[in-house]
């Protein structure tokens, strides 16, 4: 955003440059070009650089439970890890699937700082595919929900 | 000939200053053109505000800015 786009000799402007960080991590680097009729800098690059670090570290986003037999329970687990600098906490977790359960687990000797969500895919699924969304809800303003895919195919039983 | 020549040069190249002391140039200087936000937290909006000055003696124009 640009304060005004004529300035006389001796006055200042302004560039606000806004950079958006949901969803990132890591180190990012942003830049902005500016033209101008200054002959000797009709472009100056303006550069903003940080390093993202999330609130909630997971190393999926998604499960995947494959092909499964009608009749068969499956489990999966996926760990989220809480930032140590960050005193938040995961309320709970909800899948869109029915035939899709969903729980947390603090992980033993980890402070709460470690997390085990299991997913589960009920024996009682009907055949077919089965796509849903684990939402898991935490105490965090910037990230109050965390959404993990679910995807499973239950194939008929064979009997 | 040659001392004509000379002659001609320097009533030409003098006569040329004027016209380059009316040419007004802008010159963008900004206080800083980078910034090292270092750690931040992911969902956090970067915003950041560059201020620049003309230091020139021309009307500056800012013809686009563009984000890369």
């Amino acid at each position: 955003m640009l304060s005004a786009k004529r300035i006389a000799p001796g006055q200042t402007g302004e560039i606000q440059v806004t950079v958006k960080t949901e969803g990132l991590s890591g180190p990012l680097s942003k830049s902005v070009a500016v033209y101008s009729n200054d002959p000797l800098a009709a472009q100056v690059v303006l550069m903003v650089s940080a390093v993202i670090q999330p609130e909630f570290e997971l190393k999926e986003r998604s499960v995947f439970f494959g092909s499964a037999p009608k009749g068969k329970e499956l489990s999966k687990d996926l760990i989220i890890i809480i930032a140590a600098e960050k005193d938040l906490k995961l309320t709970g977790a909800e899948s869109s699937d029915a035939e899709i359960a969903a729980r947390l687990e603090p992980v033993p000797d980890s402070n709460g700082k470690r997390i085990k969500l299991i997913v589960t895919l009920r024996p009682e699924a009907k055949s077919g595919y089965h796509s849903g969304t684990v939402v898991i809800k935490t105490s965090s303003v910037r990230n109050p929900e965390l959404k993990i895919m679910v995807l499973a195919v239950v194939s008929a039983s064979q009997d | 000939m040659r001392r004509c020549l000379v002659v001609l040069c320097v009533i030409l190249v003098s006569g040329s200053f004027p016209l380059l002391a009316q040419q007004k140039t802008p010159r963008i200087t900004f206080d800083s053109e980078s910034r090292d936000l270092g750690k931040v937290w992911e969902g956090d909006d970067l915003k950041q505000i560059f201020k620049f000055t003309n230091k020139g003696d021309g009307q500056l124009e800012i013809f686009n800015v563009q984000p890369g």
